[in-house]
């Protein structure tokens, strides 16, 4: 299924998969399966199910597992599960994805039932041919039958440049009138005042743009220094603005930047066609947003060899769960493809070839000078970079007048996000020794995500609304 | 690196922005963070923006902290050499999982099975529990919590690892309030019963009626013939609960001369025929003649006998006195003064026309002077009679805590299997009772609901809050064992299906959580 979300574009099933490649079942963490349930009903359903006097001919082999379950039909449910991209059918009439069948097979799974049955049954060899089908089918598509009107695509690029070029004009005076009345005046302005500049960014085809002012209202509300944030915002922009309108004076890299800042999105199918980078992969942090109907999952991975970044967007809208292909501590053998930019970052999993033994600890971490001066460095490459992932340590983490900061080694600190709520749970851990901490770095806070001590490995949760940090094993 | 220049530069550029760039015009004033960017041109807005921005990143990116060594790190906790190990991961987020709400009832069960494995919480779990867990149970289960738990309530206001009131204090004991002074008294009266009575004998003149009851009702626990005369002065105290709470206590000491007076009061009111001699005298039971007190006299009433029964009871206001009186004196006196065992005494009361009254009393006396003999005779006494079923497991419930620790569990589980032999509903009784379920009485009581589930068909409302309360009451592995196959040969339109379920459920956590812990 695609999924049309604003200015991204992806598709809910990602890399290809090698057949030969093994999964060891422990990688299906209770957690994991809880993450996929799609709302807590289906879990605690799925909990019920989860026991082995409710299934027959439980058996597993290549990556699947597979069982009937009896439910309320005549016929036993016949459950599989492709236990490395996740993939699942169930023969009940359900509507929700995954079913409790599934999500109880899985737990049934976790909990180290045995799965004797080594014989691949009819339904589950028939399933798997059919998705090598479909798979193939895809693959044959990815090569258009019918070449695409070029003439027709041209056009409809050359009118969105026209009416971007003119949404920035009008963008442009718009600023210059913020600045020229003054912020204060611009603060006192109704919320209509911003939403409307950014729905006519919106029918620009600006998408990025929008998403900035729609931000500038925020930092016009905001309580502590909105002056300074509000400017600061403004001033980007018109950056942004002059940035494209000469985009042919900027390097390859930061153009491509500016057209993805301003909205254009890049072609997920030509990019897997593109040769990725392979490496070992270290599954490091994760973060999920809400914004409305569309929830957001951020996936940082870390390059062994290459020592590089990598950020994975899944997206899930609704009920629908977000999908669970990586494990924090897992280390994925993959190739990854990278969306264009300035610093690439955002990629997608290409391939991916292997997972090796997991491993419970960060790569090397910088002091806060070093992180200070990693951060100018990329600044200078892509002035309007935000959020940043960096690995901060040895810290300890320190109330210094009602604020929690991270300390380093040499009494320098830089100050936690305002809304982070496992304070406490930072300092219990770090009473036995400094932390190596991994987060989201914007050049003013720092948002710690994954947290490393003494070769153990623990996450910033929650628990419904109650905070907590979780020891990943 | 960051100049002061830089800094302040941009913090011009923010307050002319502030106030609009059309009411201070700029002009060639417009800071650039290095002459070599300095555009030509009009000095419009535009041209303002691109040095504000240009302005703003030089900033950011020379954006250093300080050293700063007046920032002391927070001391480190010095690693205990003999730490506990901790609880597993799984384990602890059980915990998180009872703390956002379910099945809350289940987090003493938690934290006392932890203890029991010698295990502690790892330090990255403690916030949440401190800030969550009630104070009174991380006090109790401060081993559970281990020291890292103190540092951290040391630096918490909100959190507390220790109980508020270690000791009992004079000072409190005269200046405090009630409840403060109840809990310094009930501490004072477990540790050294003379020096609270002692305490309390000072402020006795002054305190207020309601202190006075509450601190006589206190005496129960370590009660002694030296609090005595203090109890015998309290008969004649201006407030009732305090003259009843005295009665009380003094009904439970057999040296008493209030045990006295009660006694000579009953003696003439009770005869037990002498055992006949002879062929028949296999055959022919002794007989109890009960006589009914005439009157109460003033004495009879200061000792705390009513005079009035209470409204709903119907009862004879001459056999209510005779009852309270009864229920005073010790069962053992009666085998002593008519020589005989208490099973030929229970038959023969069983005989009057006053059994059920005197059945009742005896089982008072019996709960004020536990008797192993009379427990086990008036246990058998109320399996056998007919009465409302609530009063018979009301009783026995009340028989069975009475008896002596060691005894009890024995006894419970003779009474368990003497009712369901009779097919009396023993739920009723496990409602009643409060002792902790054995794997016997979790057998028994899985046995008595395994039949009412296939017998019952109409709905019982309270099936889902009696389960719910079974499921965690019971012995978990001996229940974990049978409970599955109870819900399965349950029909499925049965009423107790869903309760049933739900028992399941409380169960499995239980015992899974049991097997995180102890693992």
């Amino acid at each position: 299924m695609d999924l049309d979300v604003g200015f991204v574009r992806t598709r809910t099933s990602s890399a290809s998969v090698s057949p030969r490649y093994t999964v060891r079942m422990s990688e299906w963490s209770v957690q994991r399966i809880e993450q996929l349930a799609p709302d807590s009903a289906s879990l605690k359903a799925a909990q019920g199910i989860a026991k082995p006097n409710k299934w027959q001919n439980l058996g597993s082999g290549e990556q699947l597992i597979w069982g009937e379950c009896q439910g309320s039909g005549a016929n036993p449910y016949q459950v599989r599960v492709h236990l490395l991209d996740a993939a699942y059918k169930c023969s009940c009439p359900s509507r929700k994805l995954p079913c409790k069948h599934t999500l109880g097979l899985l737990l049934l799974m976790a909990s180290g039932t045995p799965m004797p049955v080594a014989t691949t049954p009819g339904y589950v060899a028939e399933w798997s041919a059919n998705r090598s089908k479909r798979a193939e089918a895809r693959q044959r598509q990815e090569a258009p039958e019918a070449p695409p009107d070029r003439d027709a695509q041209a056009k409809r690029v050359e009118k969105r440049e026209h009416r971007i070029a003119s949404g920035l004009d009008q963008l442009e005076v718009w600023l210059g009138d913020i600045v020229q009345q003054g912020l204060a005046a611009a603060r006192g302005q109704p919320p209509a005042f911003w939403s409307q500049m950014a729905a006519r960014l919106v029918d620009a085809q600006a998408p990025g743009v929008a998403r900035r002012v729609r931000e500038l209202a925020d930092q016009a509300a905001s309580a502590t220094r909105w002056q300074s944030t509000l400017l600061a915002g403004v001033a980007r922009l018109q950056l942004l603005i002059d940035a494209y309108r000469n985009l042919d004076q900027l390097p390859a890299e930061l153009a491509a930047e500016v057209r993805s800042l301003i909205g254009w999105t890049q072609d997920q199918e030509a990019l897997r066609e593109r040769e990725g980078l392979r490496d070992q992969w270290l599954v490091v942090g994760r973060r999920q947003t809400q914004d409305e109907q569309l929830r957001v999952q951020l996936t940082w991975l870390r390059g062994e060899s290459s020592a590089r970044w990598a950020l994975i967007l899944e997206f899930a809208v609704g009920n629908q769960p977000l999908p669970a292909n990586f494990v924090i501590g897992q280390v994925l053998d993959a190739e990854l493809a990278f969306f264009e930019g300035c610093p690439q970052l955002r990629a997608l999993e290409r391939h991916r070839h292997a997972s090796l033994p997991p491993r419970f600890a960060l790569p090397a971490p910088m002091d806060t000078a070093a992180m200070q001066s990693e951060y100018a460095r990329l600044l200078a490459q892509n002035p309007w970079l935000e959020r940043w992932p960096m690995l901060l340590g040895p810290v300890t983490p320190t109330m210094v007048a009602d604020r929690l900061w991270l300390v380093d080694a040499a009494h320098r600190r830089v100050p936690v996000v305002g809304n982070f709520a496992h304070g406490w749970q930072l300092a219990a851990l770090a009473s036995a020794g400094p932390l190596q901490v991994f987060g989201e770095w914007n050049g003013e806070v720092f948002d710690p995500l994954t947290i490393a001590r003494d070769a153990e490995l623990f996450t910033i949760a929650r628990l419904g609304e109650l905070p907590v940090l979780s020891r990943v094993a | 690196m960051a100049s002061t220049a830089s800094l302040s530069a941009w913090d011009r550029l923010v307050s002319m922005a502030t106030l609009g760039t059309q009411r201070n015009a700029p002009g060639t004033q417009v800071p650039w963070p290095d002459p070599s960017l300095v555009m030509a041109g009009e000095a419009d807005a535009r041209t303002f923006l691109r040095a504000a921005a240009a302005t703003y990143l030089w900033q950011v990116a020379g954006r250093r902290a300080a050293v700063e060594p007046s920032i002391t790190e927070a001391p480190q906790f010095p690693a205990d050499a003999a730490q506990r190990a901790p609880v597993s991961e799984p384990a602890a987020w059980r915990l998180a999982r009872m703390i956002n709400g379910e099945l809350v009832d289940l987090i003493p069960e938690w934290f006392a099975l932890a203890d029991s494995a010698g295990k502690t919480l790892p330090v990255h779990w403690l916030p949440t529990v401190l800030d969550k867990v009630s104070p009174e149970l991380c006090a109790q289960f401060s081993a559970v919590l281990g020291p890292s738990a103190s540092w951290l309530a040391d630096r918490n206001d909100r959190w507390r690892v220790r109980p508020a009131a270690l000791e009992p204090s004079e000072q409190r004991w005269m200046e405090g309030t009630l409840v403060e002074r109840c809990a310094d008294f009930a501490m004072l009266r477990f540790r050294d019963p003379g020096l609270a009575r002692d305490w309390l004998q000072r402020t006795w003149s002054t305190d207020p009626p309601e202190a006075r009851e509450a601190f006589v009702k206190l005496l129960l626990s370590g009660l002694s013939m030296e609090d005595e005369p203090l109890l015998e002065a309290a008969l004649d105290d201006k407030r009732k609960g305090v003259r009843l709470a005295a009665a009380e206590c003094l009904a439970r000491l057999p040296e008493s001369a209030h045990a006295r007076r009660n006694l000579a009061r009953l003696e003439p009111l009770f005869v037990l025929e002498e055992a006949k001699t002879g062929l028949l005298a296999k055959f022919r039971k002794r007989q109890l003649v009960v006589q009914l007190p005439a009157a109460l006299d003033k004495a009879a009433i200061r000792d705390g006998v009513e005079q009035k029964p209470p409204a709903q009871r119907k009862i004879g206001e001459r056999i209510f006195w005779l009852t309270q009186m009864l229920s005073m004196a010790p069962p053992a006196y009666w085998c002593r003064r008519f020589g005989c065992d208490a099973a030929t005494l229970m038959q023969a009361t069983t005989e009057t026309e006053f059994a059920t009254d005197l059945l009742g009393a005896l089982s008072s006396a019996q709960m004020r002077h536990p008797d192993d003999e009379w427990a086990k005779v008036l246990c058998d006494a109320w399996v056998a009679s007919s009465g409302d079923a609530q009063a018979i497991a009301q009783a026995l419930a009340g028989l069975v805590i009475s008896a002596p620790a060691e005894r009890r569990e024995a006894l419970f589980q003779s009474v368990l299997r003497q009712l369901e032999s009779r097919d009396f509903n023993i739920t009723l009784l496990l409602m009643n009772s409060r002792l902790p379920w054995t794997a016997g009485t979790t057998k028994l009581a899985l046995q008595s609901l395994s039949a009412r589930v296939r017998g019952e068909t109409q709905t019982w409302s309270h099936a889902r809050t009696l389960l719910d309360d079974w499921a965690s009451r019971c012995d978990v592995e001996s229940a974990a064992r049978t409970i599955s196959e109870l819900s399965m040969t349950c029909p499925d339109k049965s009423p107790w299906r869903n309760a049933l379920e739900h028992m399941t459920e409380i169960v499995e956590f239980r015992a899974t959580m049991k097997k995180e812990l102890l693992a």
